[in-house]
Formats: structure tokens, C-alpha cells, sequence
């Protein structure tokens, strides 16, 4: 069967019925999206491919619960993601000593890759939105999102690391979200008239 | 907590970078607050973009060709009926041959409602934007749903199993602990369905000493209902790590629950 033309929830529809080849298809979609986030949080290649196989195999075991039209399947599986690479990287970090000085400026970095074209099954589109998105923002906003997102950090531990009052750190979040959140109205807005 | 406050924290909330103790008052405020709640729907979608922001980057060529060989080696093990070996790889993959080897039929059952459960709670918080009524049912449920979570997804994960008594020999249940803290997850199968005005009672009970019963202390783990199959689900907040308990009971209560058992014994810990 070619797997490459159906659909997420027919891969799923298939991945429940003990389909292993649509789970390989459905790696084969998501796998560097899964693998890209794991690496950027966990920084170790090795580990990065656990989480994405422990991933994938949550996907197997439970593609059932997913309900298609309650969100996107991406999203479920980058959520799986970030939850279980957040919780290994707090175990592993208590044995590391971090400097967070250049956090942002490396941050959405997944190593040594440099930048590419993406031949995945995202968007590109939504990849690039929300790349300058998060390029538009203050350093210090990046920073702390970066800080919060990759590094498990709460506002007050990430307030010690900078040693900035928190006060500072909420604020520089607040704006951090608000600020995403205008610039993926205005790329969106901008797209659309590109397309008319 | 006034809403200039609260909107301070709703990035860090979405983020999951919010301070233990101000979780309280911001659900409090946000049960109260549209306009606040609308906010964190909102950041809902930047959550959704945010790991996509992510640079790109290659796994082994060899990983998928690992992954479903994994898969067909869980597979083999799950139907087979001899050797209780455990599978390679950690955390999950374990739980789940775990419950699917030792209880094949309530670990099937366990992990759909875990997994039912995962999603919901990734849901809830990745589709914040479909939240236009009942804020209060919904916030609640965000916060016990990612309780759910990280009981289901912890490494600490221990699961006690619950036998039907006479009074109801088919049912059964499990108690998914987090050893970690006191936090448990309660599943039951094939309980009745009870009448309106009844409820189901979790007791925890504490100085299990078959000579002294009058030493017992029996907590109160909380009431839930059960569906037409008998399947319910309660979340279990106890003073002290669910673990410690030496013995549980589930008994028929008025709703609202009971100070101490006064209705049918149903579920007792497995011997």
C-alpha cells in the first residue's frame, strides 16, 4: 500500500488496526519533527532517538484515544514530545552546571544541521511563521520563553539564573506571548494576501 | 488575584514554567475571568506553533527500521504466553508490556483509559480555543487531567491491584500510584451502575492489624459514579503517599460521600 497519499487519521485508522507499516509512515512524516524537538531539548543525539522511539511506540499503543477532530495529530505528538523531554532534561540537568548567557541566541538551534529546507511533511509555511516570530522577539523575551520551553525552567528559576527580579522575568513572558501571538496574526494576514 | 496580575502569569501557566504556589490562585482567578480565560485560549495556538520554531534535524537512518522492530518485539511478547522477560527501552514501553503481560485484560483496559486520558489532557491544552463554555468544568478537568498525566507517565508509576468481593465478583480495579507523592489515579471495571442518590467511596485505610480492627483509620479517598459498563475513574489526592496505605476498600455511600464506611464492601485489595 502506498502510504504517502492518506491522510493522518486514515494512517491512524490504520495504525489501529496493528498496521506497522502505517506506523513507519507515520514516522516517516513526523519522525524529524519528533526527533528535532527532542534533540533540541535533551542536546544528546542518543538520547533524542530514545524519546523519539518512546514516542512513537505511545503513538502505536494509544493511537486510538486520539480523536482527529479535537486537534491536530502533530500537535498530540510534539506534546508527548516536549512532556517527555522536559522530564528526562530535569533529571539530567540537576548533574549539569548550565550558563544560560547565550541561551538566546542558540536556542532554536538543533545542532550542528544549520538551517535547511524542509523536505517533511510540515508546512513550511507554519515553520517559517513562527520562526520569525520568535526572531522578532526581544532578546531578553527569547530568552525567558527559551528558558521555559527547552529548559523546564519556572519563572522563579529562571529569575535566579538571570538573577533579574521576577517581576522582570513575568513580564518579559507576558510580552514574549503577546508579541507571538501578533506576529502570527500578522504572517497569516500577510499570506493571505500574498494568495490573492 | 486581580486580572493584571493574573495575565502577568498566563504565558508562564501555557509554558508550563508557572510557580507551584501560584497555580491556586490563578485557577481561582481564571474560574471567574473570561477575559483572562480567553487569553490563555488564546496562547493555546502559540503553543501549538512553538516546537515547530525548532530547526530542523536528521535521526539516524536507522531509527525507523529500531522503532518497528521494537514494536514487532513488544508485539511478540504481549501474545506470548511464555517468558516474562521485560522489553528493552524504559518508562512506558515497560508499564505498558507490564500491564499487558501480568493483566492482559485490564491492562488493555488501563492503558486505553491512561491513553484516553493523555489525549484529552493534550487536547485541553493544545485546543484552549474551543473553550467557550463551562470554564469552570473545563478548568478543573485541565488540572486533573495533567495530575492524570504525569501519574500515567511517571517513572515512579506502581500499580495496586482491586478485587471484586462477594457482593460484586466481577468487578476490579486498579490504583496507578506515583510513588513519588501522594497523588493516585483509581480505575475500576465492571462496578453497577448505582442509583441516582448513591456513589461509589474510596477508603484508604491505615493500621491494618488483623488483631485490632477497632485501630483502623480509614481515610477518605474520594467518590466517583461508573458508566453502564462499570467503568469509573477518580483521582486521589491523599494526605500521605498512596503507597504507605496498607489496605483500601471501595463501599456504596449516599451521595456526597460518608465520615466512614456505611454501605456494601465492593472492591478490597487484591491478596
Amino acid at each position: 500500500m502506498e502510504y504517502g497519499w492518506l491522510k493522518d487519521e486514515q494512517i491512524i485508522r490504520l495504525i489501529v488496526q496493528g498496521d506497522k507499516e502505517a506506523l513507519g509512515a507515520l514516522y516517516d512524516r513526523y519522525g524529524r519533527a519528533v526527533y528535532s524537538l527532542s534533540l533540541r531539548i535533551m542536546e544528546d543525539k542518543g538520547m533524542a532517538e530514545e524519546i523519539t522511539q518512546e514516542v512513537f511506540l505511545t503513538a502505536w499503543a494509544r493511537a486510538d484515544t486520539f480523536h482527529m477532530q479535537k486537534g491536530k495529530f502533530l500537535s498530540w505528538l510534539l506534546t508527548i514530545t516536549h512532556n517527555k523531554a522536559i522530564d528526562q532534561w530535569r533529571k539530567r540537568r540537576r548533574s549539569l552546571a548550565l550558563s544560560f548567557d547565550s541561551v538566546a541566541a542558540n536556542a532554536w538551534t538543533a545542532g550542528e544541521q544549520g538551517l535547511e529546507t524542509l523536505e517533511d511533511s510540515l508546512s513550511s509555511v507554519d515553520r517559517k511563521y513562527i520562526r520569525e516570530a520568535v526572531d522578532r522577539l526581544p532578546a531578553p523575551q527569547k530568552q525567558v520563553v527559551t528558558m521555559a520551553y527547552f529548559y523546564g525552567l519556572t519563572q522563579s528559576e529562571i529569575a535566579r539564573q538571570l538573577g533579574a527580579p521576577i517581576g522582570t522575568v513575568k513580564t518579559r513572558m507576558r510580552l514574549a506571548f503577546q508579541k507571538l501571538k501578533e506576529s502570527l496574526i500578522q504572517l497569516e494576514e500577510e499570506l493571505k494576501s500574498d494568495e490573492l | 488575584m486581580n486580572c493584571e496580575e493574573a495575565q502577568e502569569l498566563l504565558a508562564a501557566l501555557s509554558l508550563g514554567a508557572l510557580d507551584k504556589e501560584e497555580e491556586g490562585p490563578l485557577m481561582a482567578h481564571l474560574k471567574e475571568c473570561k477575559a483572562c480565560l480567553k487569553v490563555l485560549q488564546e496562547n493555546g495556538r502559540v503553543m501549538e506553533q512553538l516546537p515547530l520554531a525548532v530547526e530542523s534535524a536528521f535521526p539516524s537512518p536507522d531509527l525507523r527500521g529500531r522503532l518497528l522492530a521494537q514494536v514487532e518485539a513488544l508485539e511478540k511478547m504481549a501474545s506470548s504466553k511464555v517468558g516474562k522477560a521485560m522489553p528493552p527501552g524504559g518508562g512506558w514501553v515497560n508499564v505498558w508490556y507490564w500491564l499487558r503481560h501480568w493483566s492482559p485484560a485490564f491492562g488493555v483496559l488501563t492503558l486505553l483509559m491512561t491513553g484516553t486520558v493523555l489525549g484529552w489532557a493534550i487536547y485541553l491544552q493544545l485546543q484552549m480555543n474551543t473553550l467557550t463554555q463551562n470554564e469552570d468544568s473545563l478548568l478543573t478537568e485541565i488540572s486533573e487531567q495533567r495530575m492524570i498525566l504525569n501519574i500515567a507517565t511517571s517513572e515512579a508509576l506502581t500499580v495496586i491491584d482491586l478485587a471484586g468481593t462477594e457482593m460484586a465478583p466481577e468487578a476490579y480495579g486498579k490504583l496507578l500510584v506515583d510513588a513519588d507523592n501522594n497523588n493516585a489515579v483509581l480505575v475500576t471495571s465492571k462496578l453497577k451502575p448505582l442509583k441516582q442518590d448513591r456513589v461509589y467511596q474510596l477508603w484508604l485505610i491505615k493500621g491494618r492489624q488483623p488483631s485490632r480492627p477497632q485501630d483502623k483509620i480509614r481515610i477518605n479517598g474520594g467518590t466517583f459514579t461508573v458508566d453502564e459498563l462499570g467503568q469509573g475513574e477518580l483521582i486521589i489526592q491523599a494526605p500521605d503517599p498512596v503507597i504507605t496505605y496498607g489496605d483500601m476498600g471501595i463501599t456504596v455511600e449516599p451521595v456526597g460521600g460518608s465520615i466512614s464506611p456505611t454501605g456494601t464492601k465492593v472492591l478490597e485489595m487484591a491478596p
